[in-house]
């Protein structure tokens, strides 16, 4: 038996929480002045699309209720006592992370190269080769401060990812304050708009997924 | 709004990749607990790749 961690909040959600993983009831352990909402499975769960939804829910139905920090798929551990020595040992850390992310919500922005917009990348000479392949960099990290100029602002913080594939030259993450959210999303459908070289797609609210990991303390 | 419940049907495959992006390299880590098999990891690369050929194919329609 293990016990998956889905997030961890400051105190327990105040309502009903949605079946998770597997359909397994959720509930919450709580010490130290927070709390762990967990299910039991005999083995770890496979994420899956169905499994990755079933767990984005519980931890969003958290979300509406109280901060959260979001734990990352598959975390799990053997049971009550474990989770209780996590938190203990964990508290101060993720109380401060806590405070960071309370009443803040992420939301992603992709920019793919618009139809047609793509370098070709069929070349002969060595030189060419080079500047065909410097080009996409050049251009996705103008399109990033681009990206940057008009999203920054409307965000406490923001990680981007340049070039994940060819066709994807920004990957962005912002957190956002919750009531700004609106204002944020339409700046970026505007931004959308005025972009010929690239189309963006926003998704959100996320819970803070980006902007919780230890390289984020 | 949710992320589950504002994804429109342009942004729907787009979300799921956010989201598996989002599952399997954010959040907090419990050091040394992560479970998945190797199996799994491949598998689930796999499916992202897939995932991602899709939502190229989607959104350049």
């Amino acid at each position: 038996m293990t016990l998956l961690v889905y997030a961890v909040t400051d105190r327990p959600p105040l309502g009903e929480l949605p079946p998770g993983v597997e359909g397994a009831p959720v509930w919450t352990i709580s010490h130290a002045g927070l709390s762990a909402l967990v299910s039991r499975h005999e083995t770890a769960p496979v994420i899956d699309e169905r499994s990755g939804w079933a767990y984005e829910q519980v931890i969003e139905s958290g979300m509406a209720q109280a901060a959260v920090l979001p734990m990352r798929f598959g975390s799990t551990l053997a049971d009550r006592d474990a989770v209780v020595q996590w938190l203990d040992e964990r508290a101060r850390e993720l109380s401060g992370v806590l405070e960071r992310i309370r009443d803040r919500v992420e939301v992603s922005v992709r920019a793919v190269w618009a139809q047609g917009d793509e370098t070709a990348a069929q070349v002969g000479t060595g030189r060419e080769y080079m500047e065909a392949r410097l080009e996409p960099e050049r251009r996705a990290r103008a399109l990033r401060e681009r990206i940057g100029q008009a999203l920054d602002p409307l965000a406490d913080a923001s990680r981007y990812r340049l070039l994940v594939r060819p066709s994807a030259p920004v990957t962005a993450a912002f957190l956002v304050p919750r009531r700004a959210t609106e204002t944020f999303v339409a700046r970026a459908a505007e931004l959308d708009r005025e972009l010929a070289e690239a189309d963006l797609t926003c998704t959100g609210p996320w819970p803070a997924y980006s902007f919780v990991g230890s390289d984020n303390a | 709004m949710s992320a589950t419940s504002q994804a429109t049907a342009r942004t729907r495959d787009v979300a799921l990749v956010d989201l598996l992006d989002r599952l399997l390299s954010g959040g907090v880590v419990i050091q040394g607990e992560i479970m998945l098999a190797a199996a799994d990891i491949d598998l689930v690369a796999l499916d992202v790749r897939v995932l991602i050929a899709a939502v190229d194919k989607a959104l350049s329609q």
